[in-house]
């Protein structure tokens, strides 16, 4: 897919634009000011081949994952385009991610609370339970829309958004159309006592409805028995739902130093290849309350799913073609060891997920702050089965019993499961983590960070095999300020289980010359992993990166290796291949 | 202005729908399949991937009642990628060539599977009905295949596999640029495998595991004579150890003949047919 000749005419209409000697109508100097707005990522590896850490063979001597965005800005237009380049990719992605051109393209006009957009663009209705598109290059998400979007911001305390198009897989477009709506009213602007008393109510409501073809390749083979004892085949097909319609209502009230959310999100009947092409009805709640102020915070959220998938391809698999996206209720973790073992968000047959995280600054100059204070975290996540009962005429029929031994489909074309009692919990844990994150600044030119975590990850649920893991991982982190040229950072990191890889240890010192230049080396290092030349040594994932930083200019070089496993965010996964070699990065923003 | 503006959100409203069919309304009709042809699944699976068993008992639905007409073949392959085969250890059962194909055709994740490699991957639920399609169509190109065992066994051999294959157009031309390819697979293996609830069965019986290609990896050029027709024969060693200590029994072992347009392309006849004749069925 090549938007080539629609990016080129969006710059140049900017650019015309920009030289125009007359303003709008209204003589307005606002319109000839106009922004020229860039970035490029690059990322590049130069790999070896390593057997003893698994990476992939491949013919290339080098891969590169290469973006360039452009963009013309004024107070009424903007307009932009992105150039990708992944022709050959970085190890990981799916096959269909090869490939280069101009896949995101748009124009977007504004003019006294009127915003229409064509092209290709992103959004979210609420918290995503039904529309998020968004771009997510780590996992080489984005699922952008191609069409049109109207906001309207025309009514003081009404936002509402008119949308539709159709969706990016990759470098071609799904077939299925998608188009919705959202209403947002934002009470406390019609009701100025609710601002007096510190108060904001805002309610939201949206609608979601995905209209894709019937999928011909979708059905059963029957065998039977001719009137002479000869084996007959038969072709069913399965008829599927071409309309696929949901809704979502929320509301969000803040108080003072206090913000509760509700929302709750439905969708019709969605046979897919998720959950089995089932007849059954997809629902999610959210519900979340946070108080904060200057020192201290505190969140509390749960969340319920059943059958929440939903894609704008119904047989599609792995990470693409998502249109909502169900938000993670696990931390997002940025320690090496502490990404080991990542949960990825099970949208079907659905989940509990609970997460509670508090943080208290004492004060400087206090027993327990010290001269110049001291922070405390503490986190808290679980998440487990949701109940499924099964529908009646499925357990009647006999092929609950296969699906319970391991067809799942066994349950095609019935409903599966009834909407039975939504608020029951399953048996099965899926994940639950404790963290507890002492921040203190020990000298006017030394800090330390300390961290404990215990994971607890079902390692059979999210990636199909391996049981629970139990992990015990402690962290410490030192910034040294040398003086205002140099910096010292170090970090060291153990990690404790009984299962899988057993133990990892982790280790980083990180050098700056401010304010150009950081250097870092690091190693991880397990002492299961053997090295295949030598049984006694044991493989060391180590890394050196030099990093360049001028002005919006960074680049980084190094070279090292990665071991094996799972680049998540927001509860979306990737698996990464083990890697070595050369690396090297790049960004400019302008 | 705000009448209009707010009439926009009940206008999507009223605009969004849903279909909503009724479980008496979900299946098409019953429409017979005329099988004309042999068809190839090659089943990329996995002794650690807990839905392989599922689409191995699909493949065992889908055979019921084509009369042999659906040959399978077990690829067990992943690495170090989702659900992978234990190699290395006692009884696995993931080979080099396995693993080649996996990487060569860009598997994801595990259980995938081509049907006569029309269409490129397909994840299990789509078999039936790409089966049912390739199954009725008018083949290309007619195959037979014989076998004759010599039992001549030593330390680390069974004995040897005579195979020749007869291959005939249907179609002037189709022997053109097409490859014959000949595996060899073993079924009745007892070796463990994660079940779809994550337990283990030490028990599982697996069946039609590539052990082995004798042909290049993606097929012999087929030379045809003058009137359309080609013959391929070739001599096996039949090992009595795969990998480090997966060993095999010979009276379960079958050779898969099947013969593409160009050296990847579609599969246009398939053949199975055991090394040691024997009245057994297999499971």
């Amino acid at each position: 897919m090549t938007n080539c000749k629609t990016a080129l005419l969006a710059l140049l209409w900017g650019a015309a634009a920009a030289s125009a000697q007359n303003a709008s109508t209204q003589g307005d100097n606002e319109w000839r000011k106009w922004r020229f707005t860039g970035a490029v990522q690059s990322d590049v590896l130069v790999p070896q081949d390593d057997e003893t850490i698994g990476t992939e063979p491949t013919d290339c001597w080098a891969l590169t994952n290469t973006y360039v965005q452009l963009g013309l800005v004024n107070k009424y237009i903007e307009a932009g385009a992105r150039l990708e380049f992944t022709e050959y990719p970085l190890p990981g992605f799916e096959p269909d991610f090869k490939g280069w051109g101009v896949p995101y393209a748009y124009v977007k006009g504004n003019y006294k609370g009127f915003e229409l957009t064509g092209g290709t663009f992103y959004d979210q209705f609420g918290s995503g339970l039904i529309f998020r598109t968004y771009e997510e290059r780590s996992l080489g998400i984005d699922n952008s829309l191609l069409g049109g979007r109207l906001v309207v911001d025309a009514i003081k305390g009404v936002r509402l958004k008119a949308l539709g198009g159709k969706q990016r897989r990759y470098w071609d477009l799904n077939d299925s159309w998608v188009y919705g709506a959202d209403a947002e009213f934002s009470l406390h602007d019609w009701f100025p006592r609710m601002q007096e008393h510190n108060t904001a109510l805002t309610l939201g409501a949206s609608w979601v409805t995905k209209q894709e073809g019937q999928d011909s390749d979708v059905g059963k083979n029957i065998a039977d028995y001719d009137e002479n004892g000869h084996p007959i085949l038969f072709y069913q097909g399965l008829r599927q739902p071409e309309k696929v319609g949901s809704f979502d209502v929320r509301a969000n009230l803040r108080k003072g130093n206090y913000s509760f959310l509700a929302e709750y999100a439905q969708k019709s009947q969605d046979p897919s290849f998720d959950n089995g092409y089932i007849f059954r009805t997809g629902r999610a709640l959210l519900l979340s309350g946070s108080y904060s102020k200057r020192g201290m915070s505190f969140l509390a959220q749960a969340k319920r799913s059943e059958d929440m998938a939903f894609r704008s391809r119904r047989s599609m698999t792995l990470t693409s073609s998502f249109i909502n996206h169900l938000p993670a209720f696990t931390q997002q973790q940025t320690y090496s060891l502490a990404t080991i073992y990542p949960y990825a968000t099970q949208n079907v047959p659905g989940e509990w997920a609970f997460q509670a995280e508090g943080s208290y600054t004492f004060k400087r100059k206090t027993p327990l702050g010290g001269k110049y204070g001291t922070t405390i975290k503490a986190a808290f996540s679980h998440v487990r089965a949701g109940e499924t009962p099964v529908a009646a005429d499925v357990a009647s029929s006999g092929n609950y019993y296969d699906y319970l031994k391991g067809d799942k489909t066994a349950l095609f074309g019935t409903k599966g499961f009834k909407d039975g009692n939504f608020w029951r919990m399953g048996d099965e844990k899926y994940f639950q983590e404790f963290s507890v994150d002492l921040d203190k600044k020990i000298s006017k030119t030394f800090k330390l960070n300390l961290k404990y975590l215990h994971q607890q990850y079902n390692k059979t649920i999210v990636e199909g095999e391996g049981g629970m893991i139990k992990a015990n991982i402690a962290i410490a982190e030192g910034k040294w300020n040398i003086n205002r040229k140099y910096a010292l950072r170090a970090e060291a990191q153990y990690l404790h289980t009984e299962q899988d890889q057993k133990d990892w240890w982790f280790g980083l010192i990180e050098f700056s010359m401010l304010p150009h230049f950081m250097f870092t080396v690091s190693d991880q290092f397990n002492a299961h992993v053997v090295d295949a030349a030598d049984k006694e040594h044991k493989v060391h994932y180590y890394q050196a990166l030099v990093t360049f930083t001028q002005k919006s200019h960074r680049l980084s070089v190094g070279y090292g290796k990665t071991r094996a496993g799972y680049n998540c965010s927001g509860g979306v996964c990737r698996f990464v291949p083990a890697q070595k070699g050369l690396n090297a990065s790049y960004t400019f923003n302008f | 202005m705000k009448h209009i503006v707010l009439l926009i959100p009940i206008a999507a409203w009223a605009l969004s729908a849903c279909d909503t069919i009724d479980s008496n309304e979900r299946w098409g009709e019953k429409a017979p399949v005329v099988i004309k042809k042999n068809v190839l699944i090659e089943d990329f699976t996995g002794q650690l991937c807990i839905n392989c068993p599922t689409a191995a008992e699909e493949i065992h639905k889908l055979q019921q009642g084509t009369a042999g007409a659906l040959i399978a073949v077990g690829i067990h392959s992943g690495g170090s990628k989702l659900c992978y085969s234990v190699e290395k250890l006692p009884f696995g059962l993931a080979t080099d060539i396995g693993e080649m194909y996996n990487t060569d055709w860009g598997v994801k994740s595990l259980p995938s599977g081509m049907i006569d490699r029309h269409g490129g991957l397909l994840e299990f639920t789509k078999w039936a009905s790409v089966a049912a399609k390739r199954l009725g169509l008018d083949p290309a190109v007619e195959m037979e295949l014989s076998t004759s065992y010599d039992g001549n066994a030593s330390d680390t051999q069974w004995g040897k596999a005579e195979i020749k294959v007869e291959m005939s157009e249907n179609q002037a031309g189709a022997l053109k640029n097409a490859y014959i390819n000949l595996w060899i697979t073993e079924s009745n293996i007892t070796a463990r495998q994660t079940m779809p609830d994550g337990t283990t069965n030490a028990a599982y019986v697996h069946q039609h595991v590539l052990r082995d290609v004798i042909t290049p990896a993606y097929g012999q050029l087929v030379e045809t004579t003058d009137d359309g027709t080609a013959v391929y024969t070739a001599t096996y060693d039949i090992p009595k150890i795969y990998g480090r200590s997966s060993k095999t029994d010979v009276q379960h072992m079958a050779v898969v003949a099947f013969v593409t347009k160009g050296e990847k392309g579609e599969v246009m006849q398939t053949e199975e047919a055991r090394i040691v004749a024997t009245t057994e069925t297999e499971e």
